[in-house]
């Protein structure tokens, strides 16, 4: 499991990385009880400040996706099957409303015009190939 | 007289010779086949320079603490007192600088890392993990019976006796300390055969650091038994002492030169230590 920073990015990194392990936590891909890596290690992985991480970690642990333990470190949290399904389309959710930021800003940093954008979203919906 | 000081001369000369070879020379090929065997490496293009870079840092360091260990030595000293266990010390704590100065990865152009804690216990088996910590409390036990048994030894140096204790301590949270930036250092994902190289680097790094330390902090034992004028008095602490003095550096020797294959870098996070748990109530 690998999280993966994109550095130009309008999307700043604390988020990215709650981003992603939301993500996998709704997707199942982090079972609940899945120990995350310590901030620190993390931090240095991917040449960020610790209290980059410590932020995105903290968001998860406010949202109840992970929790802290003294003895453990920061685990997967234990959800209902109420939970799993609320959660999962509220990440679902949130994760279009990222990737459709994402693309904006992309399309806005290389000057594409929107009617651009739209098409080449159509097309690449419509099981065509992505204008480049 | 004259033949002695050249006997000298002749050493220094040799040391110098060698450290300036270990310092800017080239590592020899078998260096890194023995890596490579002692971790089960395969040596690829993409992870060659990163085992020889490694031996390099380590061999470099590690010597120059070695001649330190003896200079320092000659210079308080004189060349007629050289201690073994000092230029022991030396060469340790050129191990542990060189820990410091090993380079990471590099991270690329997209950082990317994995998500699977990394723990001691994956570059060391139980004993390694156990070395360290279990000779400095050997030599916090070794303090208290020299202060219990002073009376019948008054002629010990209990000062002597607590300052062997706290070396022994400092060089055990050395180590500790030591093998903590080894975990830490960061290792961002590249290739696999590269990542399999970092994690037998940080095995090897794991294993030196536990042997040095333990044996190390085991020398301090001994000379708290000296300190303490418990050796040739006590039948114990004799036996203890012997056990110390050659089971210690046999241990370290073995624990430093067992064979560990490399960690393998799971693809998946650590499972969770037991089947997910049940619905909590809400």
């Amino acid at each position: 499991m690998i999280v993966e920073l994109d550095e130009t990015s309008p999307v700043p990194p604390y988020e990215q990385i709650r981003a992603q392990v939301a993500a996998m936590i709704g997707s199942g891909a982090l079972p609940p009880g899945t120990r995350l890596p310590p901030i620190r290690q993390l931090a240095g992985d991917l040449g960020l400040a610790v209290n980059t991480v410590a932020r995105a970690y903290r968001e998860l642990e406010s949202a109840g996706l992970v929790a802290s333990r003294v003895r453990t470190g920061t685990v997967v949290a234990p959800r209902t099957s109420q939970e799993l399904d609320t959660r999962t389309a509220a990440d679902t959710r949130r994760l279009l409303t990222e990737a459709v930021r994402s693309f904006t800003a992309t399309t806005r940093r290389l000057g594409i015009a929107d009617h651009d954008a739209l098409a080449a979203i159509a097309a690449e919906l419509s099981g065509g190939e992505a204008a480049g | 007289m004259l033949f002695t000081y050249l006997l000298l001369a002749i050493g220094a000369l040799k040391l110098l010779t060698a450290t300036a070879k270990a310092i800017v020379g080239e590592v020899p090929r078998d260096r890194v086949e023995q890596f490579a065997r002692l971790h089960s490496l395969p040596i690829t293009a993409g992870n060659g320079n990163q085992v020889i870079v490694y031996r390099a840092t380590t061999r470099r360091w590690r010597t120059s603490g070695f001649a330190a260990g003896i200079a320092i030595q000659v210079a308080i000293r004189g060349p007629h007192f050289l201690d073994a266990g000092w230029v022991f010390v030396g060469w340790f704590v050129g191990a542990a600088v060189a820990e410091l100065r090993v380079a990471h990865l590099d991270r690329g152009p997209h950082a990317s890392a994995s998500l699977t804690p990394r723990r001691l216990a994956d570059y060391l088996p139980r004993a390694g993990r156990f070395a360290v910590p279990g000779t400095m409390g050997l030599c916090v036990l070794t303090t208290g019976y020299c202060v219990a048994d002073h009376h019948a030894h008054p002629s010990g140096d209990l000062t002597s006796v607590a300052a062997w204790a706290a070396l022994g301590l400092g060089v055990g949270l050395v180590a500790l300390t030591a093998q903590r930036l080894v975990l830490r250092r960061p290792q961002p994902m590249a290739e696999p055969d590269q990542l399999a190289a970092d994690d037998a680097i940080r095995s090897r790094s794991m294993h030196v650091l536990a042997a040095a330390g333990m044996v190390l902090a085991g020398t301090c034992i001994g000379s708290q038994l000296e300190a303490a004028d418990i050796l040739h008095h006590d039948r114990i602490a004799d036996i203890f002492n012997t056990m110390v003095g050659f089971g210690l550096p046999i241990a370290g020797w073995i624990l430093a030169y067992r064979p560990s294959p490399a960690r393998r870098e799971g693809s998946t996070p650590s499972a969770p230590p037991t089947a997910p748990s049940a619905p909590e109530p809400a």
